[in-house]
């Protein structure tokens, strides 16, 4: 990646700076005091690098962050019919927070998060605050949040919430509110850490010119606290992260999490209790886990005593965590308080509880469950934020003064007939931060997600977090409308306070060798992004060899071979307008027919056709393991994704030199791939899998090539050879070797036994033969060998032992020793996959049982 | 007093091996001053790899169990001994309690007691309950501010009873209850959940009940086993007196022929059994619940 261009020295005089023409919002502007009033200092450095940038500058650093970001595939999925991803967006000027006022956030909401951890203890445990009438029953025990079997869950203290999020909100008199909790599973703090790193590349300047707080301690506190939860006290515990899959809106951040975290990511299938003790199906077994930190939300945790329709879960977790040996992070059933209803109550609770003032209010709540907050909504109901009362998702807020007349009377109406049902919050008229926009700086207003984790008995939060700011004065701040982030600087040096991380107190580094043992949906989906890719690079030779024959005139003569090379690529039932039989009693190709051929089969109109499926499935599961892929892997796989997108059909001509380049810098990403994994990724079992993908493909597709081009009878069969060696990168290799003309037994060597050949059959087979002695299996039963060592062998001897010239021989032009040969590899190769993937996978899905007992045929009267 | 002797069998077939199995469920009846538990015994084919039973959040026995060997059918058989108390023994009839809808509501605010807190969580919605405008209107000439609500509940079930088809092909476990008001179908479950969705959208506490019924065989013939199925009914409260329990399916008091198994905010809380199985194709389930009084059982 080239760093970013060099700040210029000097800005050009005659334009104006760019702090110096922005133009603050109406109220509180997070970096200037008022229209011309000078700039806040917190944002002084920040506003001089960007004036050093210009909007030339700065320009370049959002083509950089735009390219990083489609790079790295930051992402989050939208919820819509059409489905599909959106890219995520950050916006190179950061969100600046002074030391000093981000102290007071961290003391007020490390109050907040205490005072919430009690009122969940208490709901789901002796109900005090109910019966002392602090909490209307109805919004505790009414709401959908409240899970009941989750009631006496956890009977310590401080074990529900671990991980605290607040949504804030700056008013336009420069106060903070708390306008939401999110308890449940807080999405977002992934995010955040890669808005930072996207920042390190983008704004160095920035990032080094000031003391801006580091997120690295946070993280490493979390950790600390997601395993200082463990039940079995041992150091290194077994901490997994789950999460729903990659149909999530935020499953980017599950694998990104897992990645800097690094926990296995695994979802409820990669589960199973037994003996209330949770395990994770691994490809070694299953190893027992010690702490799950959940991306699941609660309600959708156990189908057997939540939600019965859930698939997402773990049947019998529930159970588990009542038997004490696992911890979730968060505790299930958190989620009760992230009704916004229940805020209009905390400062009332914060008195009780904890005999103070709540330091940070939350947005003034009515709840229409009592007649005067009720009546007072319904009087003001055009000025005010009309949200549903209950539960922990919360529904879209509504803004009745938007709207006509008549639909305020319908709310109206649905207020009166069930008013425990809404509340109402106070319309926040917010403050603006700069957004760039344009080569310009406009005032947005914005929404802040801070994090604070619960370690060693204090709270300490993120010196950063997530800001979201819409586009336009009025927009909305969800992502999912098209929001803009931004990554949050803190700025000053961390003070040492009680809080803050004691270095001395850190545990002895453990030097961990090998990691915790592959999931078996992970080691699944390794394997096959192996066999894709490699299934990818071979027909990518295949077809480039092909056009490359057809534009080359020499060729047009012995037509029979890239007719036999067309059927290594497609059924010989579409072939048939094909072969030009010329006067002469030469077969020809006929160009037109060898154009629209070509055309369909990368249009995927014919079976199996094109490479885009393969490439797309290949990113399909890259993007569901790419918590193991190094981030150098994952950029050759983005770019390769975008390649793939100009491969034809297009408008141009398919046989042709722009097609050759495309197909060209294919092959080059792919090899790359195939390299970074070689190079790159560690030697353990998921490198295993991913190869012996990689042989498996590769053994198979040399069987389909030679198969299609030297079984069949031709009449000129030595023109075959020479693409055949093209097709398998085996060329050069040959001509070292033989310094002769191509001979059918000496290719049919090479290809098939040659050891050396990294190419041939044989070569495959010896490190399938290599990898299995690797694999786990080896080291539990070492007595009897398993089917697919058997299988491994059984290929090896035949491939080992097979007589070339006998395989070479011709019968009536055909040969038929040599297909029969072939045959019985490529059948081998397949109960050998078949034979791995029940023996380390073995993935079956659950179903649920719900419809039992229902219905008595009773009717007396 | 009534004594009966339930059999309640679950049997699963599946059309593939089920690798490991985890099951949850509500077969066991709970013991109260209305009936007491005489003995009561589960048997599981093939044996659990480990069960277990806890006290739920509302008092009702659950039963958890995981079986780890392949199999390709299940077998579930509970069997209880219960004593019922006779009708006398039952809660005050309702002329003695003129407790107004407005009473009922007005108690639920100001008390704070468990039982008044138990009351009122079974005023809100819940997952199988709905309020809607067809569900409100349906429900609100049943509760003038100034009846008593023992007998506007009387009333629905009545109008619950007669208005309904009972028709086991119409619905299904999906079937939201706002479909059964406009179907005008079902079974008890959905008549139930009906009456509760009525009540709880006037803020009248109501609870959902599971449990068996004693039917009578057909004069002449003896009792066929296996012929009956779990039953569920509604519970009112009324503040002060407790729980009385309403059968809309058959327009009854419940009375000595009702044996209680599990009581809940509707069927999601309790339902007899939910299973997690891995493997399995498609499943068939069966089951038989057989309720004989005691003294049927003694004969020779």
């Amino acid at each position: 990646m080239p760093p970013p261009p060099n700040v210029a020295p000097h800005p050009s005089p005659q334009t104006e700076a760019l702090s110096a023409s922005y133009v603050p919002g109406g109220g509180y502007d997070e970096m200037r005091e008022g229209p011309g009033q000078p700039i806040r200092p917190v944002w002084s450095e920040t506003a001089a690098v960007l004036d050093r940038l210009g909007p030339e500058g700065l320009e370049q650093r959002v083509e950089t962050v735009e390219r990083l970001i489609r790079e790295y595939g930051v992402s989050y999925n939208v919820y819509s019919d059409a489905g599909g991803q959106q890219e995520w967006a950050m916006d190179v000027v950061p969100f600046l927070l002074d030391g000093k006022e981000w102290s007071l956030l961290e003391e007020a909401l490390s109050q907040r998060f205490h005072l919430l951890n009690l009122i969940l203890h208490d709901c789901y445990g002796e109900q005090r605050l109910i019966q002392g009438g602090r909490l209307p029953p109805e919004l505790v025990l009414g709401n959908p949040g409240f899970l009941t079997p989750a009631h006496g869950l956890l009977p310590q203290k401080f074990r529900h919430l671990h991980l605290y999020a607040a949504d804030l909100a700056r008013s336009a008199d420069g106060v903070w509110w708390v306008l939401s909790d999110r308890l449940d599973a807080a999405s977002g703090l992934g995010y955040a850490i890669e808005n930072r790193q996207l920042s390190h590349r983008v704004m160095p300047e920035g990032l080094r010119g000031q003391p801006i707080r580091s997120l690295h301690p946070f993280v490493s506190d979390f950790c600390d606290a997601v395993e200082g939860l463990s039940p079995r006290h041992r150091e290194n515990p077994h901490v997994v992260l789950l999460t729903p899959g990659p149909g999530n809106e935020t499953y980017f951040e599950h694998s990104f999490l897992a990645r800097t975290l690094g926990y296995p990511l695994v979802e409820g299938d990669d589960l199973t209790v037994r003996d209330g003790r949770v395990f994770l199906k691994s490809i070694s077994g299953m190893r027992q886990v010690d702490v799950i930190v959940r991306r699941v939300d609660s309600d959708w945790c156990d189908p057997l005593e939540l939600r019965s329709d859930s698939l997402l879960g773990v049947p019998g977790l529930l159970q588990a965590i009542r038997s004490g040996r696992v911890a979730v992070a968060n505790g299930i059933g958190c989620g009760l308080l992230q009704s916004p209803a229940i805020s209009a109550f905390l400062p009332g609770l914060c008195r009780d509880l904890l005999g103070e003032n709540l330091r940070l209010p939350s947005v003034a709540t009515w709840w229409c469950g009592q007649p005067a907050e009720r009546d007072y909504v319904l009087s003001n109901l055009h000025s005010l934020v009309l949200k549903s009362a209950k539960g922990p998702a919360l529904g879209p807020a509504l803004f009745p003064g938007n709207h006509s007349a008549a639909l305020q009377r319908q709310w109206r109406r649905r207020i009166e007939r069930h008013p425990g049902d809404w509340c109402a919050q106070e319309f926040v008229n917010k403050a603006t931060t700069p957004l760039l926009s344009g080569g310009r700086l406009h005032a947005a207003p914005f929404l802040l997600r801070v994090y604070l984790v619960r370690h060693q008995g204090g709270y300490t939060m993120m010196p950063g977090g997530l800001a979201r700011v819409a586009r336009g004065q009025e927009g909305s701040v969800s992502m999912q409308a098209g929001a803009v982030s931004k990554d949050v600087w803190v700025t000053g040096l961390a003070q040492v306070s009680q809080r803050e991380r004691r270095p001395s107190q850190a545990a002895p580094t453990i030097i961990r060798r090998s990691a915790h043992s592959l999931p078996s949906r992970t080691a699944d989906n390794l394997y096959w992004l192996g066999r894709y890719c490699e299934r990818a690079e071979a027909r990518t030779r295949l077809v480039r060899v092909l056009i490359d024959s057809l534009m080359d005139e020499s060729w047009t003569g012995p037509g029979e071979s890239i007719f036999l090379l067309f059927s290594a690529l497609m059924p010989l039932g579409e072939m048939q307008n094909l072969k030009l039989e010329n006067p002469q009693g030469t077969a020809g190709v006929d160009p037109d027919e060898a154009e629209s051929l070509l055309r369909r089969w990368f249009g995927e109109e014919l079976p199996g056709g094109g490479l885009r499926a393969d490439i797309a499935s290949a990113m399909r599961i890259a993007r569901g393991v790419k918590e193991r892929l190094s981030l150098d892997a994952w950029h050759t796989a983005s770019h390769l994704d975008q390649r793939a997108r100009t491969l034809p059909p297009g408008r141009q001509t398919v046989i042709s030199d722009r097609t050759l380049q495309t197909l060209d810098s294919i092959v080059g990403l792919l090899s790359g791939l195939s390299g970074l994994f070689m190079e790159n990724m560690v030697r353990g079992d998921g490198w295993i899998f991913q190869d012996l993908g990689r042989r498996i493909e590769r053994a198979l597709q040399m069987c389909n090539l030679i198969y299609s081009t030297l079984t069949p009878p031709c009449r000129n069969p030595n023109a075959l050879l020479r693409p055949l060696l093209q097709c398998s990168d085996s060329l050069i290799t040959y001509r070292r070797r033989y310094f002769t003309s191509l001979q059918t037994v000496s290719v049919l060597d090479l290809l098939i036994c040659d050891p050396d050949n990294p190419r041939s059959i044989a070569f495959q087979l010896h490190r399938i033969e290599e990898h299995l002695g690797g694999l786990p299996h080896r080291a539990q039963s070492h007595a009897l060998p398993l089917p697919l060592d058997k299988t491994s062998l059984r290929l090896t001897s035949q491939t080992g032992l097979c007589d070339v010239a006998g395989l070479a021989e011709t019968n009536r032009g055909r040969r038929l020793k040599l297909a029969r040969f072939l045959d019985a590899l490529a059948s081998g190769l397949g109960i050998f996959s078949e034979q791995l993937a029940e023996h380390y996978f073995a993935i079956t899905y659950r179903q649920s049982t719900a419809s039992a007992a229902r219905g008595a045929s009773v009717d007396l009267a | 007093m009534p004594r009966y002797h339930i059999i309640h069998r679950t049997a699963y077939k599946y059309s593939m091996p089920v690798a490991i199995s985890r099951h949850s469920g509500y077969l066991k009846p709970r013991s109260s001053s209305r009936q007491a538990i005489d003995s009561f015994s589960i048997a599981i084919e093939p044996a659990p790899a480990e069960q277990h039973e806890r006290k739920d959040y509302f008092g009702n026995t659950q039963l958890h169990f995981q079986i780890e060997e392949p199999h390709t059918g299940l077998i579930i058989t509970a069997e209880s001994r219960v004593t019922v108390a006779p009708p006398d023994r039952l809660p005050p009839p309702p002329a003695s309690a003129p407790l107004t809808c407005r009473d009922v509501r007005e108690a639920l605010r100001k008390d704070t007691s468990t039982d008044s807190l138990s009351a009122a969580q079974m005023a809100c919605r819940s997952s199988l309950t709905a309020f809607t405008d067809p569900i409100d209107d349906f429900a609100a000439p049943f509760f003038p501010g100034d009846r008593s609500y023992y007998e506007c509940a009387s009333d629905l079930c009545a109008a619950i009873h007669q208005q309904f088809e009972f028709d086991p092909h119409a619905t299904d476990l999906s079937t939201p209850v706002t479909e059964v008001l406009r179907l005008r179908r079902g079974v008890c479950q959905d008549f139930a959940h009906l009456m509760l969705s009525c009540l709880r959208s006037q803020y009248l506490p109501a609870r959902y009940v599971s449990g068996y019924i004693l039917t009578l065989p057909p004069p002449g013939q003896s009792r066929l086993q296996g012929a009956d199925a779990s039953h569920a009914w509604v519970g009112i409260h009324l503040p002060g007196h407790g729980w009385i329990d309403l059968d809309p399916t058959n327009n009854l008091l419940c009375g000595d022929g009702h044996v209680t198994v599990a009581i809940g905010r509707d069927y999601a809380d309790i339902s007899p059994l939910r299973g997690a199985v891995i493997g399995g194709g498609t499943q068939k389930v069966k089951i038989e619940v057989t309720m004989t009084p005691e003294e049927e059982v003694s004969r020779p």
